[in-house]
């Protein structure tokens, strides 16, 4: 489903990704793993472009999206990307957060039909808004409909902001490190969405430091360090016997963390 | 006291048996055409200059824009408005043998001088929004101009409306030197009757109030149009309940 070949994105002298090649199929969940600084958010950012690679290419269902010549926004559309900082639409009521690029894409699609009816304008406005309710009754905050993002907690934000990307019906769901800036009581109710999204057989990529979710969701763990993929596999196999003495550390130093702070709660 | 008493009495003499308020309408409403004017081109050109200096395109017709956008700015801002006012009225037109009335280009320099400044207050206010939401946008698709038009021009048209209105302002004020070029203003009127008095202080006294209530009027019109712009600010809520 997407390929990535060579892929090197370079901030000037800084190297932040070192010719990463990588194959993503349809349905799987990769966790991408690693310390910060690492390259995996940026990594993340390329392949819907955010960031644009300084080289390499990037194959999205066959399609080079790397290429000068494609509407990036068609593909984006296709592919729905998660931030840690949530990046709500604060202008916008949670509906209209939601319904915004659907009912842009559907009118769009309208006016090429030489019959573009007022009414057809109408029904779809109400086609999308019923969509997006059912999107917000799905995490419980249909409620929450004419609220602005700013009267939100982190928890509903992030949920809103997932089911907002899911509005567009993508192909796959970028996660940007999505629950790194909740608070941890908002922890669970965001990765109990996920979780349910990957049982679904959504394809994802997960930028993640939640190492039990990604060793619980993932079926495929991608450690990173220095720009370059060093270890991956299954999440049994590389959270236990790493094979590569980076990995090894890396995973000692958040582990221990980890079981540290499970015993002080 | 009575001295002021015989000071007013002059003044009102002038004001009002010999019409002298007929020019100060006349001033009055120069200065704001002048100001309102000005605010409108320095908006218009103050739009574009902006749109080319927040572009991300790197197309050499757009980079070509953008040094000329900041050209301009730098020579509007980088000189006095009196300055503008004599060179483009005593220099500029005569060199182009144009004669326009000093009125049109009282409001030509005003417009071409707050568009600079208007530019400027433009580009930080959309920068200053949120880079998130930019890519927030982008990321489900909608195109850069979409984006703009839809997320973060609203936004940023919060950040800008008070700053606009300082703008605005300082455009009233300083319309009290387009006397230079020769347009009838404020103190243009209020001179008329000091000099046929030999008495100034009353008639300056009366324009400075005129001034001040005039940007006072601005200011609580500013301050309406904010708050019905605040609907999406968590603060705003809070202040109303705490109040």
């Amino acid at each position: 489903m997407i390929e990535v070949i060579k892929l090197v994105k370079d901030y000037g002298d800084l190297k932040v990704i070192r010719e990463v090649s990588l194959t993503i199929e349809r349905g799987e969940k990769v966790a991408l793993i690693g310390p910060s600084g690492s390259g995996k958010s940026t990594f993340l950012r390329c392949l819907n472009l955010l960031e644009e690679p300084t080289r390499g290419s990037i194959l999205f269902e066959g399609t080079n999206l790397t290429d000068p010549g494609i509407d990036i926004n068609l593909h984006r559309q296709q592919m729905g990307m998660v931030f840690q900082q949530f990046n709500l639409f604060k202008n916008k009521t949670v509906l209209e957060n939601i319904m915004l690029a659907p009912l842009y894409l559907r009118q769009q699609k309208n006016k090429k039909h030489l019959f573009a009816s007022p009414s057809s304008v109408k029904s779809i406005k109400e086609e999308v808004k019923e969509e997006a309710i059912q999107l917000l009754k799905r995490i419980g905050l249909e409620e929450k409909q004419g609220a602005y993002p700013a009267t939100l907690s982190g928890g509903q934000k992030q949920r809103i902001a997932i089911v907002r990307a899911l509005a567009m019906d993508p192909k796959v769901m970028l996660f940007d490190e999505p629950t790194s800036s909740l608070d941890p009581e908002m922890v669970g109710e965001v990765l109990d969405l996920i979780r349910s999204l990957a049982d679904e057989g959504m394809t994802m990529v997960i930028v993640t430091h939640e190492m039990g979710f990604a060793r619980e969701v993932a079926s495929r763990v991608i450690f990173m360090d220095d720009g370059q993929l060093v270890e991956q596999g299954p999440p049994k196999a590389l959270f236990d016997r790493p094979q590569h003495v980076r990995t090894r550390e890396f995973l000692s130093k958040v582990l221990e963390d980890d079981s540290c702070r499970r015993s002080c709660l | 006291m009575d001295h002021l008493q015989t000071k007013v009495e002059r003044f009102w003499r002038i004001f009002y048996q010999y019409k002298g308020y007929s020019r100060v309408v006349t001033g009055l409403k120069n200065t704001l055409v002048i100001a309102i004017s000005g605010l409108t081109v320095g908006i218009l050109i103050g739009t574009l200059v902006a749109a080319v200096e927040v572009s991300p395109q790197k197309k050499r017709s757009v980079r070509f824009l953008d040094r000329l956008a900041r050209f301009y700015v730098a020579l509007f801002r980088g000189t006095p408005i009196v300055v503008q006012l004599l060179v483009t009225y005593y220099v500029v037109f005569p060199l182009l043998s144009l004669n326009f009335s000093p009125l049109s280009v009282c409001v030509l320099v005003f417009g071409l001088n707050s568009g600079a400044y208007v530019s400027e207050i433009m580009r930080s206010g959309i920068q200053a929004v949120d880079p998130g939401q930019m890519e927030a946008g982008r990321a489900v698709g909608l195109s850069y101009r979409k984006t703009m038009w839809e997320i973060i021009v609203p936004q940023a048209i919060k950040n800008i409306l008070p700053t606009l209105g300082n703008e605005f302002i300082a455009l009233i004020k300083e319309t009290s030197v387009v006397s230079f070029v020769g347009a009838l203003d404020l103190y243009v009127a209020f001179n008329f009757i000091g000099t046929n008095n030999y008495e100034f202080m009353v008639p300056y006294l009366v324009m400075a109030l005129i001034y001040i209530v005039l940007v006072m009027a601005v200011t609580g019109l500013i301050r309406l149009m904010e708050r019905s712009l605040r609907k999406s600010d968590r603060s705003n809520q809070a202040g109303e309940r705490l109040r």
